[in-house]
């Protein structure tokens, strides 16, 4: 609960900062919610093909997080 | 009603065959089974609360966990019921009519299952049968239900079942009569081109056909491919529960134990339905069901941790209130069910979302309903 406290209060995710650390196209995002009874943060971006289809190479889209291991928190706030 | 024995595996087996075609106009079946919801109640058969278990969120991909599953059965369940298909199968079984679970697997689920539901006299429901929900995968588990009843020399009960695919020239029917086949999100509809290059099409139940075998007494039901929620949501329906608690606890049930801490999948979870609130209960010894791994099962296999969308409306959870009853319990309240608006000629139209890609994220406050969808931000779980 406060390593999520802490990531909200710091900004670092926000729908413009995952667009570009996913290097996706703003308006392919169709939501972003920091929803605090799981404590989480949770965005859906609009997929360049269909899952399963061919040339689909993540059917769950479950190998999208690396980009996410380098981001900073700013804990000091 | 096609009654009949089951052709000598398994005479002991009373079939109450019927084939629910649930994508055509509505069948209305007239029998001596049949028990209307207001004549229920009259009858005094409304109960304050109704306990459905569910022993695995995808019943053959791996085996549920007996210990947990025979813990919940001696609590006395209304219901017991899973989920046999899923998206992580990937579209390719839905096309080429096959299984992704081993047949073992498949087996000892449904005869666990089985052996529960008619010791303690209580319905038991399997949607999406065989992962793909296709009409072979129905046959093969109704199948298996007559001969798992053989083996063990079970009483006679009443088995229904239906079917999920949809005819080809039904649907090109529909296009060329200017009902389109309405694309979700983002996606187009449906061309023609596309039908044409289609092998199966396999369409997803609501709770309609579900609802429908419980009024004709079925006491186990195999369903064609359908939404998870409905599976447990039309158990509560049929007995008189509001539509929002209904949906909730199927949405909340349908993946057994994910919605439990610690992780640990196949483990079976108990919910408990009142007229106001869903209570959902983790059966074994090592999980709880708490406030963070409820509300964490909302955000899964959905955009967003607030609309669950099945045929014939939203289950809409933005107003949700999380509570920690018991140790292993948290109570859920405030969710509400949206009907779908458009219901042209009995089927539902799907709410559409604006194209994202040709309307830019906003941060203004959204709404819940289906005429104002779009991209939606949130936070602190609720619109903002």
């Amino acid at each position: 609960m406060a390593t999520y406290d802490m990531v909200k209060r710091s900004g670092a995710l926000t729908p413009t900062s995952v667009c570009a650390l996913l290097n996706a196209d703003p308006q392919r995002l169709t939501d972003f919610v920091e929803y605090d009874p799981a404590y989480a943060i949770k965005f859906t971006i609009l997929r360049l093909r269909r899952s399963g289809s061919p040339g689909d190479g993540d059917i769950f889209d479950a190998q999208q997080y690396a980009p996410f291991l380098d981001v900073e928190i700013d804990v000091t706030n | 009603m096609i009654l009949g024995d089951a052709g000598g595996a398994a005479a002991a087996v009373e079939l109450g065959a019927r084939r629910v075609t649930h994508a055509t106009a509505p069948q209305v079946w007239r029998t001596n089974h049949y028990i209307s919801d207001a004549l229920a109640a009259g009858m005094g058969i409304f109960m304050a609360s109704l306990r459905t278990i569910c022993p695995n969120g995808h019943l053959g991909f791996a085996p549920l966990k007996p210990e947990s599953f025979h813990i919940a059965g001696a609590t006395r369940p209304d219901f017991i019921a899973a989920d046999s298909g899923s998206d992580d199968i990937g579209p390719v079984p839905l096309g080429n009519d096959t299984c992704a679970s081993p047949k073992a697997w498949q087996e000892h689920d449904l005869e666990l299952m089985l052996l529960a539901a008619r010791k303690l006299g209580v319905p038991m429901i399997i949607g999406s049968a065989g992962d793909a929900g296709t009409n072979s995968r129905v046959d093969m588990y109704v199948q298996m239900i007559r001969d798992i009843a053989a083996r063990h020399r079970l009483a006679p009960f009443r088995l229904g079942w239906f079917y999920s695919e949809v005819d080809k020239e039904l649907v090109r029917a529909k296009i060329r009569g200017g009902s389109p086949i309405t694309g979700l999100d983002a996606r187009d509809d449906l061309t023609e081109a596309e039908l044409d290059a289609t092998s199966r099409i396999v369409a997803m139940a609501g709770v309609h056909p579900f609802v429908k075998l419980l009024k004709e007494g079925c006491d186990v039901i195999i369903g064609g491919r359908s939404s998870d929620s409905a599976i447990f949501a039309a158990a509560a329906l049929f007995k008189g529960y509001p539509q929002g608690q209904s949906y909730y606890l199927g949405k909340v049930l349908e993946c057994a134990s994910i919605c439990a801490e610690p992780y640990g999948a196949k483990e079976t979870v108990m919910g408990e339905i009142t007229a106001d609130h869903v209570e959902v209960t983790a059966m074994a010894p090592f999980q709880r069901c708490t406030v963070a791994s409820v509300a964490g099962h909302a955000m899964y296999e959905r955009s967003n941790p607030f609309h669950e969308f099945v045929a014939g409306g939203m289950l809409d959870m933005t107003h949700c209130h999380y509570e920690q009853v018991a140790d292993k319990t948290t109570r859920v309240t405030g969710m509400e069910f949206v009907p779908a608006q458009d219901c042209a000629h009995g089927w539902p139209i799907w709410p559409r979302r604006s194209d994202p890609r040709t309307q830019a994220p906003t941060r203004s406050p959204s709404t819940s309903s289906f005429a104002k969808w779009r991209p939606t931000i949130w936070s602190s779980g609720r619109a903002r």
